[in-house]
């Protein structure tokens, strides 16, 4: 057993008070990918996926990472449990960090922490019924005997919606959505504590995206469950998250709670990328102001001075510091922090139904 | 628009300039587990200039609606009854080639995912250069011409020197900018798009649906747009027509159906999305169940097991609803509830 973090070491920003008793501590997690074939005398290009990412989450929470396609959201959750190899930083979970495991010990605390995937086409065994798909985990893990099993898998399954008499069906016989519940069944089979949902329901219908994410909230509350929630849907987002992490580039470029993220946006990109979202209703919609950001999500390579959101910035493109000096995270508001030099000069109303 | 029709007595009933007006367009795909009704019956109209949007959820028909239009079913589809007609002119009966000239002409498509669109092997510009030949009689200079001004239309950068580029060389946003373009070359009367920003973010989905906005109004092209994106149509689209198991089953102005709506179906759609301008915390209310299999319909409403409104009623399990016309006979909401007349009036 690797000795538990001690208490007193110095904390990065982005990260609350007492984050010793988080169920999960991200400290200055890293991932650097070689890019480009090296060349003689010449050191191989890096491209910084994950830059230094900091972050806590309590017990019971959940935490979203928001961010366009190419900002290394997945990267990081893929660091976090370590299916990818981290290069630098550690990622603490109840105190026992994560990156120092050997792999035998981090066999045993993959238990604890479970993921589900975006595609639920794409993740469960075609092969496999829907109660061997769920029987697996608990396999695995040597857990119970074959009988114990299926009752387990079988309760689940009842419990995500999926009925006794379809147990033994195969993945295709099933819809997007009852899909899946199987794959957050066979999730939550060996009751982890912390649960990473990856686009759980960008895959969906819209009318099925409100049950899937009606039953991952009752069944947060049901199994005291924390949720690391990566998503790229602001509307969901705002809805389903308490507390979120902004990631440009690889790096936590503003991260606060729901309210004030999304009430009182510091960074200029948070706001861009809110004022972006389309509202279902044309009276809000033409109410709406706009930022339309130019240009797209460049991964800088190698060596780059100041902020890297410059080149797309309505604030900062123009201004000489933004281009020398990349912005720290910092403390702007009460538990708000934001990566920027001019935080909050861009405002947005944020339209909402005038009351009548 | 409507001031200016108010005040001219010739405009009491006016003769409204049709681009596309689809009757009982019909679509059946013959498959082992039997005869699947993609479209039953879809009458639908886009006057000049608007932008219309289609909104249903996968299964719903809106895609194979789209193709029968087009005249793109593949079997073992098949466009089984029904008139399509393009600027007044019936197209159902076209033979390949014919439409083959159609299409990219008078009316062009841009679909999801450009990639499998564009042809990987072959510049860009080469692709748009094609496309306006195909259509015109022009040289190639002057085509390449016309493609890098199409290419600036749809703002992407350096045109000039992306024009021989190949598909991979750009990004997810700047290949659905070139799908844009290419859809727009031969300056069509109707583009139809397929879930155009679906793959993007939405920081690019923005760009593209400015771009997409600005050109189509400079050109007075109609859109159809076909999309399970409520904000999207809210954002973009003067009227809806809200498709489930193959029909429509509302249609409206936008603002109407937004406001309220006259099927139970397009309410629970709209209940069921988050709204990002409103900091919502309770369940979201679902739509319980999913869509009927096309093959094998409920005797009554469609939407009826899994109806709010209407399940476990005598008349709607038993009686498909027919289409209540309601408000301006001008401009008339549709819905194909047994209740509409009440739940709008």
């Amino acid at each position: 057993m690797t000795a538990p973090i001690e208490p007193g070491s110095s904390r990065a920003a982005g990260v609350r008070p007492g984050v010793e008793d988080a169920l999960l501590w991200v400290d200055r997690l890293a991932k650097t990918f070689r890019i480009g074939h090296a060349r003689p005398g010449r050191a191989p290009e890096l491209l910084r996926a994950v830059d230094s990412v900091s972050f806590d989450v309590r017990r019971g929470e959940t935490f979203g990472l928001v961010g366009e396609s190419g900002c290394g959201k997945s990267t990081l959750a893929r660091c976090i449990l370590r299916l990818v190899q981290p290069t630098a930083g550690r990622a603490i979970f109840d105190g026992i960090d994560l990156t120092a495991l050997p792999s035998s010990e981090l066999r045993k605390m993959r238990r604890r922490m479970q993921i589900v995937f975006q595609d639920p086409y794409a993740s469960l065994d075609p092969r496999m019924s829907a109660r061997a798909i769920v029987e697996e985990p608990l396999t695995i893990h040597g857990i119970g005997d074959r009988a114990e099993r299926a009752r387990r898998a079988a309760e689940m399954l009842e419990l995500v919606g999926i009925t006794p008499v379809q147990l033994r069906r195969k993945p295709h016989e099933f819809s997007g959505g009852q899909r899946q519940r199987i794959g957050v069944a066979r999730a939550l089979v060996l009751h982890p504590e912390l649960v990473l949902l990856d686009e759980p329901i960008s895959a969906l219908d819209v009318s099925i995206q409100a049950q899937v994410l009606n039953l991952l909230r009752s069944l947060q509350e049901q199994f005291q469950l924390t949720y690391l929630f990566i998503v790229h849907d602001l509307s969901v987002a705002e809805y389903f998250c308490d507390r979120l992490a902004v990631l440009y580039l690889g790096a936590v470029v503003e991260i606060g709670d729901r309210e004030s993220l999304f009430r009182r946006p510091l960074h200029p990109y948070t706001v861009s990328l809110l004022s972006a979202v389309p509202i279902p209703d044309p009276a809000s919609e033409r109410r709406r102001q706009r930022i339309v950001l130019s240009g797209e999500v460049a991964p800088l390579a190698g060596q780059r001075a100041g902020c890297r959101f410059k080149p797309r910035c309505p604030v900062g493109r123009d201004r000489a510091i933004c281009g020398e000096r990349e912005p720290p995270l910092v403390e702007h508001a009460s538990d708000q922090w934001a990566a920027c030099h001019f935080p909050s000069e861009l405002a947005v109303a944020r339209t909402q139904a005038p009351a009548a | 628009m409507t001031e200016a029709a108010l005040e001219s007595p010739a405009a009491v009933a006016p003769e409204k300039d049709f681009v596309l007006e689809v009757r009982d367009l019909e679509t059946n795909y013959y498959t082992h587990d039997g005869v699947v009704k993609a479209v039953r019956k879809v009458s639908l109209e886009i006057e000049r200039g608007h932008r219309v949007g289609v909104v249903g959820e996968s299964g719903s028909g809106k895609s194979a609606l789209a193709l029968s239009i087009l005249g793109l079913i593949e079997p073992p589809g098949r466009v089984v009854g029904g008139s399509v007609k393009l600027n007044g002119r019936e197209i159902s009966a076209l033979s390949d080639r014919q439409m083959q000239q159609v299409r990219g002409k008078e009316v062009s498509l841009v679909f999801q995912d450009p990639m499998t669109a564009l042809d990987p092997v072959k510049t860009i510009g080469g692709q748009i250069v094609e496309v306006i030949r195909h259509h015109r009689r022009m040289s190639r200079k002057a085509a390449r011409k016309l493609a890098v001004e199409l290419l600036r239309d749809v703002e992407v950068p350096h045109a000039e020197r992306r024009l021989d580029d190949y598909p991979h060389q750009y990004s997810g946003g700047m290949r659905q900018r070139v799908m844009i373009a290419i859809a727009l070359a031969n300056e069509p009367d109707l583009v139809v798009a397929d879930e155009p920003t679906t793959a993007l973010d939405v920081t690019t989905q923005a760009q593209v649906l400015e771009v997409l906005e600005r050109l189509v109004t400079e050109r007075n092209t109609a859109v159809m747009l076909i999309t399970h994106n409520l904000a999207i149509v809210a954002e973009f689209c003067d009227r809806v027509f809200v498709m489930y198991a193959g029909r429509v089953v509302e249609r409206a102005r936008a603002d109407q159906l937004f406001a309220r709506q006259g099927h139970p179906y397009s309410e629970a759609l709209l209940r069921s999305v988050p709204r990002p301008d409103m900091l919502q915390r309770g369940p979201l209310p679902t739509i319980p169940g999913f869509s009927p299999s096309l093959a094998h319909l409920p005797p009554g409403c469609p939407f009826e097991p899994r109806c709010p409104v209407g399940n476990g009623l005598e008349v709607c399990r038993t009686a498909v609803p027919y289409p209540v016309v309601l408000g301006d006979p001008q401009d008339p909401v549709v819905a194909e509830c047994h209740f509409a007349a009440e739940r709008l009036s």
